[in-house]
């Protein structure tokens, strides 16, 4: 009982301490995919913190429906000696109740705009492929557009979307950078750890580490889409392809400063690599915060039981 | 350009559809596929009655037969895909990676600075 209200309170200290300094630790991107195993470790952790709570919580009140002993123990503890067994039979079937309810709602809201981020981005893709022409490459499709631009969706098959006015603004080396910068997100399943970090953020939008896991995790993984590009075409066009596609959309409100933010920095880390030893001291720092962080729970463990 | 692969019937017809503007009957397209591929007349029957039930094309009754058309040009169709995919981002849209994020004139001008001020570097 006490190791769950531990873990409860280990869960919420994550939600709300911990986005700072994963952001704090994974600044300028030096070590992108060690940032983006740090988020999901980080949220991963408080999922099953408080999973691991519901489970311990019902395991030690369903033997006590009956005698209500946990409940009225814990009533005691806090002064309320006078109460009868009832209030924790009832106290105890509460616990539950409210344990098992909470769980069953967020998991199948979870389970149900998964399905709805599913189905759309399969729609995009299968419509792109109607409406796009096909080209030499398998998954990439050439759709008319005027604003040049380029992204790329899951679906049975993936698609790439490029958009003519993009073909006709990236020469050669430039539209391989874009093309390979695409297919990193495809064979690195960035669309799966986006899709369950979107889900999570509109399920439980009010805490913290959820609404805010998913946009970095998203600047995170263009980084790393990007190193698998640079070290297949070179950075170079990379670069070029970056400029020749930004500054193209008219603008547009919200959102748009962070982005631009984003862009810059992914530029900035091609143009100027880090030393080595920053890329180093990054990486010990944020493999101590992933272990620190899944090592606590059994810490927690250890001081509730003396 | 490449040809379609086997598995896109569906855009090898919305292909033929677009690409000659008058109604059309099922046999219209199953005796052109069919001198191009080994093809089944029910394959195409069925998988025009998908696209009608997809909304890419509509249909009349015209005696035995429907006669299909587009419902949309392929110019309308893309139009709306890239509003769709320029708008994404909300809570149960599709979920698009794109190559370089939304970006004003401004902000462009402030990325291209960014460049130069570490290419000299």
């Amino acid at each position: 009982m006490t190791t769950a209200l531990c873990l409860v309170l280990y869960g919420a200290v994550l939600v709300w301490l911990a986005p700072p300094v994963l952001r704090r630790l994974t600044r300028g991107g030096v070590s992108p995919s060690m940032g983006v195993a740090a988020w999901l470790a980080t949220v991963a952790a408080v999922l099953a913190a408080w999973l691991a709570a519901v489970v311990l919580v019902v395991n030690a009140t369903s033997d006590s429906i009956l005698d209500g002993s946990v409940v009225t123990l814990c009533l005691e503890l806090f002064g309320f000696s006078d109460h009868t067994p009832l209030a924790g039979r009832l106290g105890s079937i509460a616990l539950i109740g409210g344990g098992l309810l909470t769980s069953a709602v967020v998991a199948l809201r979870l389970g149900r705009c998964l399905a709805i981020l599913r189905i759309r981005s399969h729609e995009h893709a299968h419509a792109a492929r109607i409406v796009g022409r096909p080209t030499d490459h398998p998954h990439v499709v050439v759709v008319e557009a005027d604003l040049p631009a380029a992204y790329c969706v899951i679906g049975r098959p993936d698609a790439i979307v490029v958009t003519s006015a993009a073909v006709k603004s990236l020469n050669r080396a430039q539209l391989k950078a874009v093309l390979a910068h695409e297919d990193a997100h495809l064979t690195g399943h960035h669309h799966h750890i986006l899709m369950a970090l979107r889900a999570l953020a509109v399920t439980l939008p009010h805490l913290p580490l959820f609404a805010s896991a998913h946009q970095a995790v998203a600047e995170l993984l263009e980084m790393c889409a990007d190193d698998t590009a640079a070290r297949r075409v070179g950075t170079r066009p990379l670069l070029t392809g970056l400029l020749a596609l930004a500054g193209h959309r008219p603008p547009v409100a919200e959102g748009l400063a962070a982005a631009a933010t984003a862009v810059i920095t992914r530029a900035e880390r091609l143009v100027t690599p880090m030393s080595r030893q920053v890329r180093w001291r990054q990486r010990v720092f944020l493999v101590t915060a992933i272990a620190a962080m899944l090592a606590a729970p059994a810490l927690i463990q250890l001081l509730c039981h003396h | 350009m490449e040809q379609r692969g086997f598995g896109d019937l569906e855009a090898v017809i919305m292909d033929w559809v677009w690409d000659h503007q008058e109604p059309i009957t099922v046999r219209d397209v199953f005796e052109d596929l069919s001198q191009q591929r080994p093809i089944a007349y029910t394959t195409v029957l069925s998988t025009m009655d998908n696209l009608y039930r997809k909304r890419w094309l509509t249909r009349q009754r015209n005696g035995k037969a429907y006669v299909y058309r587009a419902a949309m040009t392929r110019e309308e169709r893309s139009a709306r895909l890239m509003k769709a995919a320029f708008d994404s981002g909300g809570d149960t849209t599709a979920v698009l990676a794109f190559f370089v994020d939304q970006m004003s004139a401004e902000q462009s001008a402030q990325l291209k600075a960014a460049l130069r001020k570490g290419r000299r570097s």
